[in-house]
């Protein structure tokens, strides 16, 4: 250490909250991250901790160096990269932990303060849930202990006290939040820069190889929740497109990508030109009324693709449709994202077929599966229609002994579908539609890969469907002349009460209790649970739908509710008497602070010589209280014996030695009343 | 002094004239932020923009909350420096040169005061806590620059950041309190004394001693010097030994004995033997062109003489 450096402590009565309140602070973000920075971080605010107990010194610059190398490192091998947002929060919050260590001055303390503030703010990047924000707001309020316990420059004070003014604080601080959090107007972003996130989300990818949607389904995480004007399609009915996959490559299925610079070509965003299909999807429209309108909280996803039902129509103005009939967004969906839609059951999907697509929708690798192929061949020829064809295939995946398990066996070979079809069987969703559209498409019927989820559960308190990952699903479109394309579900055949009533009980008719035990949820669906697990959700339901997501649109929601159609005027009137109350009050409160308050007896006279005055008698304030009574005295004589019990209450008021709050004395004086 | 700096200076001065005791409301509370809290409030701003960006309302929820907290805190450190009663009450008189104290009480009003800094210049801080309905009196120190009484030259400044140290309430008080400084004692020359047996200084020291008279009970003020310490030792009580100093015996600081000096000299070489006379511990007394003060011994004489010192030539 430096000799320059002046001997600054943080105060003994604020030095728990400090470390407590960092504790507090770093957790969340380093619970996410590698376990090696958690000990590491936890160990350097342990090293503060026993720094305070005077069992060790502060380290030296090399050592804080040293560490801070350490630490860069750490996050470096974990991370692959300083830059991403998980990298730089971990950053971030490690140098906090270590900045600790560096309090020499005043002004070391309030970047760590400050520093704090800023953790503990951006744990609502990765988390918005309820009990996020409570642990954020507990968090704050413990911080802000430790903020007025740095100030604090009294050694008799207590801990307690700052966390006492904390609360008090930070209710008061309230109002002016919910006040400021409603009005202050929501802008776009400023400049493009997603989230670009190098972490996982659990959801859906933009390919699927047959191992990935068994993945997901192990996850009881909230997908989405939806909330349907009118009526809720049937559990069955309940399929929600999100992404197709048309390449297929023998293994896994691709949707086609495009280079970051090149706008998606097939994509339909609102006031750009119509193209054809959307031309002849809007005429169709014309014609019926939408089956399902619904409004979805989608969790974030890291992908742009949104999840409705059908062909569906939104206005958001940042959706867009795609030529595959999904709807996407403009940008990633990183954070809480709700949006409005209206789904079309009936619309027919490309009732022409143009070329590329059909070339696009055929192509399978060459000589690959070949017993499954044999095997099309001959049954396509032994149909009378592609329709004849489909019914044969899903009526041999229904009755030979298919087995619908989370714990499918690993295909490598080449000839991954033969092996699944003929050795196997027993696979996933996933395994069941690569199979099927495998076999559409050796037989010249044009089909393809969806993937989104399927069903999803009633919460009862709040009326929404909520959708979780283990609902994740996939399933194949075909196009049939004069149809379009046409949803099949092999998985249906296979398992039928997974597409009635879901993966459990799917699981559970197949006796596959291993597969069951893998799924996170299961705890949730037991007895009790059911019920507490529905509430937590719909409590989060509501605060993401009213907080997390409060949009421009639901501000112009808010504000035309209460203005119920341009009467602006009277609420102007109304903010303007709001405000002048305010702004009275405050002076009021202002004038209050510092007035002298005079004691009773003192009021008392002045009451008194203001009475006599406005009866006649001529008085002057220089007079003493004495002189003034005898002078009424004279005037009314009558009264001089109430005017003297009077007096000698007053005297003794205000010149015995009594105590401060003589409530009695005073109480007999105004009972003395003279007039 | 700039045109602004007096238009400040006379603005201040009706708003908040000089007094003795003065209860602090908003007539004399600044209040702004100071450095830390724009740094706080950018803090804000960034998660706001970051909240934008993102598109995520609950980090520009947690920027609104700071920003209210900040709002908040506004309040409180107003309220932290109204209402505290300032009253003058004494000063605490040194050498020109040192650092006197003017005695402040200071009275908690309804609610307490945290962390109360008064001071006249900026290195010279003092700070006070004072729970609700307590009271204190402490010494703000002032340098003195020149003999007689010497006001504070500029207005005592009392200021808080509590709770958040963001932002600063102060008050500028130009308050009517003075103290006095002695002059600054001036060694060397001969002792200026009439009377006694030798007035060429302090060779024949302890002369009137001889006449020595009676014991006479300890007073608190009576040299030390004078102490019977033999009575003292064998445990009859604290005594001093009493001189019945002929009219001979007497010495008189004189102000005309000091020639070829100015005023200042003259009253700091004045300062200087005072001192050593009563160390000496023989009464001695003070001749003035403005009056005399009687021969004694003593702390509260010597103090009595300087101040007279001190207020030669001075108005009040």
């Amino acid at each position: 250490m430096s000799k320059r450096i002046d001997h600054y402590q943080v105060p003994h009565h604020t030095i728990g909250w400090l470390l407590f309140g960092a504790f507090w602070i770093v957790l969340p973000t380093l619970l996410s991250g590698p376990f090696s920075l958690l000990v590491v971080t936890l160990g350097l605010l342990g090293w503060r901790w026993w720094l305070v107990r005077g069992h060790l010194t502060m380290p030296s610059a090399t050592a804080r160096l040293v560490l801070l190398a350490l630490v860069v490192a750490l996050i470096l091998f974990h991370y692959r990269t300083l830059w991403g947002p998980e990298a730089g929060v971990a950053l971030v919050t490690s140098a906090f932990a270590l900045k600790t260590l560096e309090m020499f001055r005043l002004r070391d303390s309030y970047i760590v303060l400050l520093l704090g503030y800023f953790v503990l703010a951006v744990v609502f990047l990765f988390d918005s849930g309820l009990f996020i924000t409570l642990y954020v707001t507990a968090g704050f309020v413990i911080w802000t202990a430790a903020f007025i316990g740095m100030n604090r420059d009294n050694k008799l004070a207590s801990a307690r006290q700052h966390i006492r003014l904390a609360t008090v604080m930070c209710l008061q601080a309230l109002p002016l939040l919910v006040v400021i959090f409603l009005l202050v107007p929501r802008v776009g972003p400023l400049w493009g820069f997603g989230l670009n996130s190098d972490k996982a989300i659990s959801g859906l990818t933009d390919n699927m190889s047959p191992g990935s949607i068994s993945e997901l389904s192990q996850s009881a995480d909230p997908a989405f929740r939806v909330t349907f004007e009118g009526a809720v399609p049937p559990y069955n009915q309940r399929y929600w497109r999100a992404v197709t996959y048309s390449e297929f490559d023998g293994r896994s299925w691709k949707q086609p990508t495009f280079p970051r610079w090149r706008r998606d070509p097939d994509i339909h965003f609102a006031h750009q030109q119509e193209p054809d299909w959307y031309a002849e999807l809007v005429s169709q429209r014309q014609q019926v009324e939408a089956d399902y309108r619904y409004r979805v909280l989608m969790e974030p996803s890291g992908r742009k693709w949104l999840y409705v039902l059908g062909v569906a129509f939104s206005n958001e103005l940042d959706v867009g449709i795609r030529r595959d009939f999904t709807l996407h967004r403009r940008s990633d969906v990183d954070q809480v994202y709700s949006y409005r839609a209206d789904s079309y059951m009936a619309l027919v999907k490309d009732a022409v077929l143009p070329d590329e697509l059909r070339q696009k929708n055929l192509a399978v690798p060459p000589q690959i599966n070949p017993r499954t192929r044999d095997m099309a061949a001959q049954w396509r020829a032994q149909s009378v229609s592609d329709e004849a064809f489909i019914q044969r295939v899903l009526q041999w995946f229904n009755q030979e002994a298919f087995y619908y398990t989370l714990q499918p066996e690993q295909q490598l070979s080449r000839d991954s579908i033969d092996q699944f079809l003929f050795d196997s069987r027993r696979g996933f969703c996933a395994h069941y539609a690569s199979a099927f559209a495998f076999m559409m498409r050796s037989v010249g019927i044009p089909a393809r890969v969806v993937a989104g989820y399927q069903g999803g559960e009633i919460n009862q308190l709040g009326g929404y469907v909520q959708v979780r990952q283990y609902d994740a699903h996939a399933w194949v479109e075909v196009w049939l002349e004069g149809q379009g394309w046409v949803r099949q579900d092999p998985t249906a055949a296979v398992a039928p009460s997974r597409i009635e009533s879901g993966i459990f009980d799917a699981l559970q008719a197949q006796g596959d209790s291993q597969s069951l035990g893998r799924i996170a949820g299961k705890w949730q669906r037991m007895g009790v649970f059911t019920r507490l697990s529905l509430m937590g959700d719909y409590v989060n339901f509501v605060w993401k739908s009213w907080v997390v997501d409060y949009s421009q649109e639901n501000q112009r929601n808010l504000f035309d509710k209460w203005l119920k159609g341009g009467q602006w005027v009277y609420f102007a009137a109304i903010g303007a008497v709001l405000l002048f109350l305010v702004a009275w009050l405050v002076l009021w409160w202002l004038g209050q602070q510092g007035r002298k308050v005079l004691p009773v007896w003192q009021t008392e006279y002045l009451k008194l010589y203001r009475q006599l005055e406005k009866r006649g008698l001529v008085v002057t304030p220089d007079l003493s209280p004495q002189r003034v009574v005898a002078l009424a005295c004279l005037k009314w004589p009558a009264r001089q014996p109430a005017f003297e019990r009077w007096l000698a209450i007053y005297t003794q008021l205000a010149y015995a030695p009594r105590p401060e709050d003589d409530v009695q004395g005073e109480k007999r004086l105004k009972r003395a009343w003279p007039l | 002094m700039a045109w602004w700096r007096r238009l400040y200076l006379r603005w201040l001065a009706r708003r908040s004239p000089a007094t003795i005791d003065v209860t602090l409301t908003q007539r004399h509370i600044f209040i702004f932020p100071d450095r830390r809290g724009f740094h706080f409030l950018l803090l804000a701003l960034l998660l706001f923009v970051g909240g934008i960006n993102y598109e995520n309302n609950l980090v520009m929820a947690f920027s609104f909350l700071l920003f209210s907290l900040f709002c908040v805190a506004i309040l409180h450190t107003f309220r932290n420096v109204s209402g505290l009663r300032v009253r003058v009450a004494g000063y605490a008189p040194a050498f020109v040169g040192g650092t006197g104290s003017i005695r402040l009480h200071l009275a908690a009003g309804k609610k307490g005061h945290e962390g109360i800094r008064l001071f006249w210049l900026p290195d010279q801080v003092q700070i006070v806590n004072l729970g609700r309905g307590e009271e204190t009196r402490i010494d703000v120190l002032l340098p003195l620059a020149r003999r007689g009484w010497n006001k504070p030259a500029s207005r005592l400044v009392i200021e808080s950041r509590y709770p958040l140290g963001l932002i600063r309430a102060w008050s500028l008080l130009a308050l009517d309190a003075r103290c006095l400084a002695w002059p600054k004692p001036l060694p060397g020359g001969t002792c200026p004394a009439s009377g006694g047996e030798d007035v060429e200084g302090l060779d024949n020291r302890g002369a009137g001693t001889d006449d020595f008279a009676e014991l006479r009970e300890y007073q608190p003020g009576d040299s030390l010097h004078r102490v019977d310490w033999k009575t003292y030792a064998s445990d009859r009580g604290l005594f001093v030994r009493h001189f019945d100093d002929p009219a001979t015996g007497r010495l008189w600081l004189e102000w005309e004995l000091l020639t070829g000096m100015d005023v200042e000299s003259r009253l700091s070489r004045l300062c200087y033997w005072a001192q050593e006379l009563e160390q000496a511990g023989q009464p001695w007394g003070l001749v003035l062109p403005n009056g005399r003060l009687a021969p004694d011994n003593g702390q509260a004489h010597l103090q009595e003489a300087l101040d007279r010192l001190a207020l030669l030539g001075e108005e009040g």
